[in-house]
């Protein structure tokens, strides 16, 4: 269902959203990094809006890194939306380089999902292939970003200058579930830089959150790998609730249950980009944003 | 992280009330707390808590849930993998 802007500010976003249409019209037709997150849900049923839906290929890269529960909002998304979408298997964990895990991952990663998802553009004819990233992406130095553009892919969002919370509140107003969502980027992140991803180690990361979410916790969580102990963030304001000794044991035994032997709550809760001053690497770097954006998921 | 700095937040967070030992795992310090100790609910204490981490170098301070009926010295050697 699509809810119409009603107030003054809805209307400047309406401007900036009409901005958006013109800007992909000029394109013909696209190609959407689709990960099912915040933005480049927008951006797919935008471009679906604006060029039709035989216009626009919104393509998933599935890989480890890749959570589940992120899979299936991407394709609940494109279901009811009828966004058309493509899944691909992308395997950035073969590449040495990322799976070794430093503070560039982020650029293995995407030159392996823009290196599937160009060919198909370019056999399908679509007339550019597209990224979710967003104005406030622009602060940061991203490695990620490097690889979207050594393979042509265009950022809309943030050439337009749209910011997140414009793109949030534009969501809700179309009525997409993903305006509220909270950010997910890919499960390495939660792998201190230095430490080698492996599979095995995803699946653990994301079975204890996936645990995490079973006890109704919701917004900002993630359960930081650090070998046989995971710490877990939770929002700020529900660190309290879970010290308490019941819910503590509940909380124990979840991320336990998945495989851990020891967890630890961490006692100022969600921090963005946590890991990144663990692994040697101080988290106002520029060198390191990726846990602050969740296109930096595999899929964008 | 230092021993030295393992053993000073160690006690400090004693001298705040907080009966734990402390590991560290880089710039993680993890409070591993004595049976029944239960001070870090306290709002002010766990921000205190938080601040005596990080005047002792560490980045993040985490607590341990323990298992219910747990031995003190009932764990594992905290480890990268």
């Amino acid at each position: 269902m699509r809810h119409e802007p009603n107030k003054p500010a809805d209307n400047q976003l309406r401007e900036k959203e009409d901005s958006l249409v013109r800007w992909l019209r000029a394109h013909g037709s696209a190609l959407v990094g689709f990960s099912g997150g915040v933005d480049s849900a927008y951006l797919a049923c935008v471009a679906v809006d604006a060029l039709g839906s035989a216009n626009v290929l919104a393509v998933i890269g599935k890989s480890a890194s890749y959570p589940e529960a992120q899979w299936a909002a991407a394709r609940d998304v494109a279901r009811r939306f009828a966004v058309p979408v493509l899944e691909v298997n992308t395997d950035e964990l073969a590449d040495p380089r990322y799976a070794a895990n430093p503070t560039n991952r982020c650029y293995f990663c995407k030159s392996e999902l823009w290196s599937r998802l160009a060919p198909i553009a370019q056999d399908r004819g679509l007339g550019c292939v597209l990224d979710g990233a967003n104005a406030d992406d622009l602060s940061d130095y991203r490695p990620g970003a490097r690889a979207a553009s050594e393979w042509g892919v265009l950022s809309p969002l943030a050439e337009l200058g749209f910011t997140k919370a414009e793109i949030r509140e534009l969501s809700r107003l179309r009525g997409l579930p993903t305006w509220r969502q909270p950010s997910a980027p890919c499960l390495s992140s939660r792998i201190p830089y230095g430490m080698a991803v492996t599979p095995a180690r995803l699946r653990r990361v994301e079975a204890a959150e996936a645990a995490l979410r079973s006890l109704g916790i919701e917004g900002d969580l993630r359960v930081r790998y650090h070998g046989d102990l995971a710490r877990v963030e939770l929002p700020a304001g529900d660190v309290a609730q879970w010290l308490a000794p019941d819910a503590a044991e509940q909380l124990r035994a979840a991320v336990a249950g998945a495989g851990f032997a020891r967890v630890a709550l961490d006692l100022r809760g969600f921090r963005s980009g946590s890991l990144n001053v663990l692994g040697g690497v101080r988290a106002d770097s520029p060198d390191v944003a990726d846990d602050r954006r969740p296109n930096e998921a595999p899929a964008a | 992280m230092s021993t030295r700095s393992v053993e000073a937040l160690e006690r400090a967070l004693r001298d705040l009330g907080v009966r734990c030992s402390v590991e560290a795992f880089d710039a993680l310090a993890v409070a591993v707390p004595e049976p029944g100790e239960q001070r870090l609910q306290d709002p002010d204490v766990r921000r205190r808590a938080i601040e005596l981490a990080r005047a002792h170098g560490f980045s993040h301070l985490a607590v341990e849930l323990r298992e219910p009926g747990h031995a003190p010295t009932d764990r594992a050697p905290l480890s990268r993998d």
